[in-house]
Formats: C-alpha cells, structure tokens, sequence
C-alpha cells in the first residue's frame, strides 16, 4: 500500500486549510479520509495529481465546508437555532419591506407599519443571526470585536434608513454612527486580521485596496447624506477601486489559489453590481 | 443495485454503532470501506453523510475518540463509550425490527385473504 510523502499530504492540508474546516478534530478526519482515497487510488496504478484531482471533483468546490456546515447544524443548538432564524426572518424581513415600499408608493394605509416591522426584522433578528451565524462558520476572522463593530454600524445604518425614509427625526445621527463605526473601527480591524492570516504579499495588497476603497465608499455615503461636500469624489473613487482594481485582482488570486473558480463568483459579481449601481445613483443624485 | 441514499439516510448511525461494536475502534475512512465491503458495494457512505453523524454521536456521548499519529498525519479512531454500548445495542434492536417489519410489509406471508364482496 502507498503512503503519501510530506509534500502531497501539505496539498491535502491546504485545500482543508482552504476551506477553513475548524470544526473540533473535523480537519484531522478530513485530511486523513482524503490522503486513504488518494493511497488507494495510487495503489491501483493512479498518479498523485489524477488521484487528487478526482478526490477534490468528488468533494466539490465548497464541499468540505458544507460537511462543516452540516456537522455544527446537528451537534450545535445555537447555531441550529440562529440558522433557522436567519432563514425565516430574511425571507419575512424582505418580503415586508417589499410589500411595505409598494403601499407607500401606491398611498396605501400600512406602508409605513409594514415598513417598520420589516426592517425590525431584519435589524433586530437577521442580521445580528448571520453575523453569530458567520462567526461560528469562519473562524478566520477570530476577533469578537469585527462583529461588535459591524454589528453595531450595521444596525445604525438599517435603522437610520428607516428613520429617513420615514421622514423621523434622528436618521443624520444614526447615519453619522452608523458610518463611522464601519469606516474608523470595522474595516481597520478586519483589514489587520486579513493580513494577519495571510503571508501572501499580493493579497495583502489587493486587501489593503479593497478596504481603501470601500473606505471611500462608505465616507462618501455618509457626506452624501449629510449633504458635505466631495461626497461625488469620494463615492466615484471607492467604486472604480472597487471593480476596476480590487475585485479583478482578488477574483484572479482566488483562482491562482485553486485552480477553479468558486460558484459562489456569480454572487460576488452581482453583489458588485449592486453595490456600485447603488453607489453611482447616489453619486450623481 | 447501489441502494439510494434516501433509504440510507436514517440508518446511518445504526450502522455505524453496530460496526463500532463489533470491530472496537475504527477511523472514518475504515468505517466507509466496511461498509462498502460488507454489502457488497450496494451501501455506499459518503464523508459528507459519514462525518456529521460521527461528530453528533461524540457530541452525544455515545462514542469517544483517540488520536493516533500514523502515516504522518493525525488518525482520528471512533470507539463506543460505556453508555454508547447501551444505546448500540438499542439501536441495532430497533434497526433489526425495522427491517422485520418492512420485510413484512414488502413480501407479506401467504395466507388467505378476507373476502371483500
């Protein structure tokens, strides 16, 4: 029987690492599951990069952390409880807000209830679910305080849309919080935990663009809505770093990284697309 | 014939806690071939299927593990814990019955049959 040499077993490793498999001893099974297929395969006359490449095509792209996924949804209440309430509140969250703009469009009574309760979902229930939710996904980003931050700046500025769209007082403050949480502590914080974990020279550059630019971005939503000037300046800038130098730079050192394309880049691309159609509305509002 | 997974999708821990109480510890990548071997290729577990399972019934309490360096690499080996052989032979009852009782139900005993007119 073969026994894999240290070089091909820290190709096994990588692709767990990869995958941010963290889960108890998760990663040790995996490594060791997938180095016994892979001996087996070359015991049969197989080549190490054929048998490793099969082995992967059968695990699928994301197919070690869906097992993980899977894994803490049966062994963990919490996670079990947090999953479920993201799922319900998003899909209720939404589909109030969508009902609630469409009544205050057509002058219907009700949008504004509806509107209210929606966005109580989604600030009060969906988002503070995925971040816990997210949190015992990727332990990569270990520190509690990215979270807090991003919890707290996330919640100012869901509830500072509401105020604004419902034309109450206080949305410039939640704004201005909201904001500056996000721009002075969050993407600090999550830029020097990124770059802790990667000793990448190339990706520590497309990351210190990355959170430049959504710097600009996010500052620019803010002197936007508080009327300062160079809000245009600001915004046209932080979406040109993003999809012109950020987003090509990052989708082609993933790709480097394993060799394929992760089916989640259609959702990164319309995510993009979203969020620079929604930045370049407000830039020339 | 490989049997679909729909069908094996509950009886996975049966399996796994009878195996374990036959052979005493065993490692994920084992348990597979096992089972692969003892039914001829027909039940064939997947790591996505196997390892959730592994890791509830540990959550549980019913198996332990112990980790052994071999080939380089850590081993993670299952084995049933005091109260887990309890629960084995519970479930392993229970899946003995299940099958009787399919069987029935599949191919019921000759007999005669109620008139209905």
């Amino acid at each position: 029987m073969y026994h894999l040499n240290e070089e091909e077993l820290n190709f096994v490793r990588k692709e767990v690492e990869r995958q941010d498999i963290h889960f108890r001893h998760l990663a040790n099974d995996l490594i060791d599951h997938i180095s016994c297929e892979i001996e087996e395969m070359i015991s049969r006359g197989r080549k190490f990069q054929d048998a490793y490449k099969e082995v992967l095509g059968i695990i699928g792209t994301d197919g070690l952390q869906d097992l993980q996924k899977d894994t803490l949804y049966l062994t963990d209440k919490n996670y079990r409880i947090m999953k479920n309430s993201m799922k319900i509140s998003g899909v209720a969250g939404m589909a109030l807000l969508v009902f609630g703009i469409l009544f205050k469009m057509q002058h219907y009574p009700g949008g504004d209830i509806l509107l209210v309760i929606g966005f109580l979902l989604l600030g009060g229930l969906f988002f503070p679910a995925s971040l816990m939710v997210m949190r015992k996904e990727y332990q990569q980003l270990d520190r509690p305080l990215i979270y807090i931050t991003l919890m707290i700046g996330g919640l100012a500025i869901i509830f500072a849309v509401l105020l604004k769209v419902l034309h109450w007082p206080g949305a410039n403050i939640l704004f201005l919080l909201g904001y500056s949480m996000m721009d002075l502590l969050f993407l600090p914080l999550l830029l020097f935990s990124l770059l802790k974990n990667t000793s990448d020279s190339q990706l520590k550059t497309t990351y210190v663009i990355g959170a430049f630019s959504l710097f600009f971005c996010m500052a620019g939503g803010l002197f936007k809505m508080l009327h300062y000037p160079g809000a245009f300046i600001l915004l046209i800038v932080g979406s040109l770093g993003l999809t012109a130098v950020f987003f090509p730079m990052y989708v082609y050192k993933m790709y480097k990284a394993s060799d394929r394309l992760d089916p989640q880049f259609i959702f990164l691309c319309i995510g993009m697309l979203y969020f620079n159609m929604f930045n370049l509305l407000l830039a020339y509002n | 014939m490989i049997i679909s997974n729909e069908f094996i999708k509950g009886l996975i821990k049966p399996i796994i806690l009878k195996l374990l109480e036959d052979h005493g510890k065993m490692y994920g990548y084992e348990i597979t071939q096992k089972v692969e071997e003892l039914t001829q290729g027909k039940i064939k577990l997947t790591f996505g299927a196997l390892y959730p399972i592994l890791h509830k019934l540990e959550a549980d309490g019913i198996v332990l593990t112990e980790t052994l360096m071999v080939n380089n690499r850590a081993r993670v080996y299952y084995l049933l814990s005091k109260t887990g052989k309890v629960s084995a032979r519970e479930k392993i009852a229970e899946l003995e019955e299940f099958v009787r009782t399919i069987g029935k139900l599949i191919s019921p005993e000759p007999g005669i049959l109620p008139c209905t007119t």
